[in-house]
């Protein structure tokens, strides 16, 4: 081995280690993305992941609708004054137990079965469930029957009663079609998280967990495991996407 | 049994153009009301997000159940080879077919997105009862038609029993499919039960048979034809067995309910009107049972009221109204009572009206829909009856009883 | 009799038919006395300097609309969002940011043609028909940040955006 050859691979090993220390300190600081990353945008979407979110009612503030309003101005949906037909992707609910008269709030969205109802009954397919369990109306072929809504244990849909006026464009909706919370799922794909998730936490409350339900490293899978999850009409079999501690 | 002659009406009195021109205006408000609620959105009807079906449906599926009802007079004449009915299973064919027209009109003009309809045609998700309607309501019209065809084509006579058969099982299989789109819902109390299906076909026996007494019964006193008492009173006595089974099988499923506890909340909803349930109950009690059962069933059996046909067609017209009630119930009734989403607790608030019972108040354009619908029916058999002639041209005793014996 | 009503006869369809070709004068009435009868619709091109299409010229008015119905059950079903055929991108490039023109002038990229040719679509039903403004007040970004609850304040994108070449997005600003 002459001088030369040990210098090089000196300096490649002094480097390597420095990039190796380099890497260990930030890491810590910097999201493992390994976690929820960004897919790449031309890859479709598989069951390897499955999204959930974990609400805690105990955390959940009895006035508070941080989350309702980040999800209406996310998706661009704007009241009409008539609370019987607007759209609702998530609203909130107080309720009291009949004999501890225990009072709890929670948010109620579109629970994201792995069995959904909805999907079962769409006549055409357009409520479907994406492979990594985000349940989605396909708004090109939905007709409008509103079966799903019938169907849904958690009165998660609502129907477009009347014309949108469309002011973003990563959402699209549309009168005469069905539409009820996509879990942000263009957020998601982005490696994002839902609007209502980060409203709770920017709120002070953090409430709202979302994460992968199936990485066992991931902060989501961590709390299931440690605290349980319920959820609502468990005698469904339904297997909720979405799971609450406290009710 | 001398040989049926089954003859064209006429078709020009004034008094035939003018109920034609009533129902085609009743046909064109039913698309107006349609072009008006699809235009503004649903939101000027009284469907909501609470109550997504509303009076277009409480129509629409009432007319459905009652075709294959209707079709019952021939398959009994074809199936089970009574004689009595076979000169009226033409006309069966031709009220079944109309009444399917006239209840899926009105379910398609009120979708959200009719213009869709194509969609709904080709795209199918095979785990739903609805997809699997579709192809047995579409499916109908191609088996009765073919049926009526055999009847009434001389080569093909031979065939109509087997035609006969393929459109009784047909038609099982759909009303059946019809009362799984309720049964098949685990979400709501008032429905998830698989006795929706058989519940609906009885139903269908039921209205069936009733509305195709009245159209008899008006286009032979319309047409001046003689219709016999021994036709009349053979479908006098089955509406009376049919309207017994139906109240029959509400008995059943109320008495099923109430002896589990947590059935008892929609139980005492229904019955009782708690809850917020009062009108629900109401129109239950007075429409369904009382008026739609207990009245036909006294005005059928009773003695002194055997030979008259007011009281028949009276029955028959309470038969259909708590047919229409009976809708109601399940279908409105049934959405009203809120979702049970949290045992052993009550809502305190929520934005989206949960575990409220909802109130539904019918708006104009929905009546319309629905009422244009019936009136497409009427359409369709009157202008069958002088087009293709359907109605037997004499059904007196001497001609229509396989038993009559000449004096 | 027999004559009178063949004249008869003859005498409507003549009039029917000197009729339908004085009506026929009116056919282009509504169209600007100062523009030409031209048989080529008028498109408007895209403002922002981009001269091609992400397909030929030809090749996209031949198959414009089966690019985007394939990606949209692509999007919508496997969620891949490449942005070659999404319509979000049609639009972005082909309609001026501020444009007044919605969807059925004829001065949009898109109606343009349509009304010309007679074909009715429904995407802007549902889709904005021009490129989104600033992004509604209080939105957030698309969040980088997957861990939304676990802190109380949402880290930096900036480290966030690191370790990943994520696809920017319009978005990305804070």
């Amino acid at each position: 081995m002459s001088c030369k050859d040990v210098n090089i691979s000196r300096r490649s090993f002094v480097g390597q280690t420095a990039t190796a220390a380099a890497a260990l300190t930030i890491a810590p600081g910097v999201f493992l993305h390994t976690v929820a990353e960004a897919k790449p945008a031309d890859q479709a979407v598989t069951s390897a992941v499955r999204w959930g979110m974990l609400i805690d009612t105990a955390k959940c503030a009895s006035g508070c609708t941080a989350c309702v309003s980040a999800c209406n101005t996310e998706n661009g949906i704007a009241s009409h004054d008539r609370p019987r037909t607007d759209q609702q992707w998530i609203r909130k609910v107080t309720l009291r137990d009949k004999q501890t008269k225990h009072e709890i709030s929670l948010p109620m969205l579109c629970q994201h079965c792995e069995s959904p109802p909805c999907v079962d009954v769409c006549p055409t397919g357009a409520s479907f469930k994406r492979e990594d369990g985000i349940v989605l109306v396909d708004r090109h072929i939905c007709i409008g029957c509103r079966y799903c809504m019938m169907a849904c244990p958690y009165k998660a849909r609502s129907f477009a009663h009347e014309t949108v006026d469309l002011t973003v464009d990563y959402q699209p909706r549309g009168k005469g079609t069905v539409e009820s919370c996509t879990m942000c799922v263009h957020r998601v794909d982005e490696g994002g998280t839902p609007a209502c998730v980060e409203a709770c936490s920017e709120a002070e409350h953090g409430a709202m967990i979302f994460g992968d339900i199936k990485n066992p490293k991931s902060e989501i899978a961590k709390q299931l495991a440690e605290h349980g999850g319920k959820q609502i009409r468990a005698d469904l079999g339904l297997n909720t996407g979405v799971r609450y501690r406290g009710i | 049994m001398k040989k049926i002659h089954l003859e064209q009406i006429e078709g020009k009195s004034a008094g035939y153009m003018g109920l034609l021109a009533l129902l085609g205006f009743f046909v064109l408000g039913a698309i107006g009301s349609m072009l008006y609620m699809e235009h503004e959105g649903h939101w000027v009807s009284g469907m909501d997000n609470q109550i997504v079906w509303g009076l277009p449906h409480v129509f629409a599926v009432f007319l459905i159940v009652a075709a294959s009802g209707a079709l019952n007079v021939a398959s009994i004449s074809s199936v089970f080879q009574k004689k009595i009915y076979k000169p009226l299973a033409p006309l069966s064919t031709l009220v079944a077919l109309a009444l399917l027209t006239g209840g899926l009109m009105v379910l398609v003009l009120d979708l959200g997105r009719p213009d869709r309809l194509i969609v709904a045609m080709t795209y199918y998700n095979f785990k739903s009862i609805f997809a699997w309607n579709m192809i047995l309501y579409n499916g109908f019209f191609v088996i009765v038609g073919v049926y009526a065809w055999f009847m009434l084509d001389r080569t093909m006579k031979q065939y109509s029993r087997y035609a006969g058969i393929a459109a009784f099982v047909w038609r099982l299989a759909l009303t059946t499919g019809t009362g799984s789109i309720f049964g098949f819902i685990v979400a709501r109390s008032g429905y998830d039960m698989a006795m929706m299906a058989p519940m609906f076909i009885i139903m269908s026996f039921s209205f069936g048979l009733a509305f195709f007494i009245l159209i008899l019964l008006a286009s032979y006193n319309g047409t001046n034809r003689p219709l016999g008492d021994v036709v009349v009173n053979r479908l006098r006595s089955l509406l009376g067995t049919f309207v017994f089974a139906t109240l029959y099988f509400q008995i059943v499923y109320h008495l099923s309910n109430l002896y589990a506890t947590e059935h008892h909340a929609y139980e005492a909803f229904i019955l009782l009107g708690e809850h917020g349930g009062s009108t629900y109950s109401s129109i239950y009690w007075i429409g369904q049972i009382i008026l739609g059962s207990i009245v036909p069933i006294a005005m059928i059996y009773a003695p002194a009221l055997k030979n008259c046909r007011k009281t028949l067609a009276t029955a028959s017209a309470l038969v259909v109204l708590g047919g229409l009630a009976s809708m109601y119930t399940i279908i409105i009734a049934g959405q009203a009572y809120p979702l049970e989403m949290f045992p052993g607790m009550e809502v305190v608030s929520s934005t989206f009206f949960d575990g409220a019972t909802s109130q539904y108040s019918a708006s104009l354009p929905e009546l319309l829909l629905g009422l244009g619908g019936v009136a497409m029916t009427l359409i369709m058999i009157a202008l069958g009856i002088k087009v293709l002639g359907f109605l037997p041209a004499s059904l007196e005793d001497s001609v229509a009883d396989p038993h009559h014996k000449a004096d | 009799m027999q004559q009178f009503q063949k004249r008869m006869h003859n005498t409507l369809i003549t009039i029917a038919g000197l009729a339908l070709l004085a009506f026929s004068a009116f056919a282009f009435a509504d169209e600007d006395s100062s523009k030409k009868l031209s048989f080529k619709p008028d498109v408007p091109h895209p403002t922002n300097g981009t001269t091609e299409c992400v397909e030929p010229e030809d090749e996209m008015k031949k198959n414009h609309m089966n690019y985007i119905l394939d990606q949209r059950d692509e999007t919508m079903h496997e969620g891949i969002r490449t942005k070659q055929y999404s319509l979000k991108e049609c639009i972005n490039c082909h309609v001026p940011k501020d444009s007044t023109a919605r969807f059925g002038d004829d001065q949009h990229f898109c109606s343009s043609c349509h009304n010309f040719v007679g074909v009715s679509i429904d995407c802007f039903q549902c889709h904005m028909d021009r490129p989104m403004g600033d992004r509604p007040t209080g939105a957030k970004p698309l969040g980088k940040n997957p861990h939304g609850a676990q802190i109380s304040k949402p880290v930096s994108t900036e480290i966030a955006s690191t370790s990943t070449d994520a696809a920017s997005t319009k978005g990305s600003k804070q």
